[in-house]
């Protein structure tokens, strides 16, 4: 089993094998979280590795005041962050306020016929959902945080976490209803 | 049966995670149920199998990095302070003089500087050129 508080007091001591342990221990949860802002595989590689440098050079300062997951968390979410703000100029102010009446770009009946199932279509839709409920939802339903885990790490107030939450949900629902309608006999 | 909101359904979702098993689901429901599901199933793309090795071998570079520059530098002031010292002791015995000694004070200089020098292009295009090699073997 992983004892992070073990894990880390061998990194400090030098010891790169616990290093290797922790970054095996945590690489899904920072690739999740970054793939599903940035979209792509390539960059979201080049920023987990950034991540894990991070994560290394600071965890002399970690102090086990939250969990250590939720640290390493934080640090690929503000990365992700820094990334997208200076390649893709992605603005938060851009964002929808009204997300029910968001429109997806490749939505076209054509389109609907190449997805192969329920899964590829869900996450194609997910990718073009705005960047903070993309991460929301990434973090509450595939990296199982919990919602003030999430405002953790994102430092987003609760209420703005669920909202996203649910807002994303919603939509996503509803459009999987029609997909549903429109593949099964 | 009164159909739930997606209030409700989502409320459900918080608490439990699950939506309610054993009871015919309405589209919406179905839908609900389906977007879980997905929801939770970890996406195709992921790191390569050899990710934390690879970061691990690129933090030991750049540790060794790091500790040959020091070393370097203070190799670097370990030699000027050393021919500092061999000219001030010869020019305290009348070996050499102090004109002289000033007349040379930039090739004093230039030694620890040449030093580092050759130490930095070693690196770069040597044991950098050695290190990527390695890393993609």
């Amino acid at each position: 089993m992983f004892n992070e508080k073990e894990v880390v007091t061998r990194i400090l001591n030098g010891d790169m094998r616990a290093f290797e342990l922790l970054v095996k221990q945590y690489e899904k949860l920072v690739f999740y979280v970054t793939f599903r802002m940035v979209k792509e595989q390539q960059a979201a590689e080049d920023i987990c590795q950034e991540v894990f440098i991070k994560v290394y050079n600071s965890l002399v300062r970690f102090n086990f005041q939250s969990k250590l997951s939720t640290w390493i968390a934080r640090i690929a979410y503000l990365t992700a962050i820094n990334y997208t703000r200076k390649y893709y100029r992605e603005k938060s102010s851009e964002y929808p306020d009204d997300l029910e009446n968001y429109h997806f770009t490749n939505d076209t009946p054509e389109h609907l016929l190449t997805k192969k199932d329920t899964a590829n279509y869900v996450e194609l839709l997910i990718l073009q959902l705005p960047e903070k409920y993309r991460t929301v939802l990434t973090l509450y339903h595939l990296n199982e945080f919990s919602g003030p885990e999430i405002v953790q790490i994102t430092g987003m107030p609760e209420g703005t976490v669920k909202n996203y939450l649910f807002r994303a949900r919603k939509l996503l629902k509803e459009k999987l209803e029609v997909y549903l309608k429109n593949e099964l006999p | 049966m009164k159909e739930m909101d997606d209030d409700e359904l989502q409320r459900l979702i918080e608490n439990s995670k699950e939506l309610p098993a054993g009871r015919t689901l309405n589209d919406g429901e179905k839908a609900y149920h389906a977007l879980l599901e997905v929801l939770k199933s970890e996406p195709e793309n992921g790191l390569p199998y050899n990710f934390a090795a690879k970061v691990t071998r690129h933090i030991q570079a750049e540790q060794k990095h790091k500790s040959e520059w020091k070393y370097n530098l203070a190799t670097a002031a370990i030699l000027l302070c050393l021919v500092v010292s061999l000219c001030g002791v010869m020019a305290v015995f009348g070996a050499i003089s102090l004109a002289t000694l000033l007349k040379y004070k930039w090739l004093i200089i230039l030694l620890p500087v040449v030093f580092i020098v050759i130490q930095h292009f070693d690196q770069v295009l040597v044991k950098t050129r050695a290190f990527r090699n390695n890393l993609n073997n």
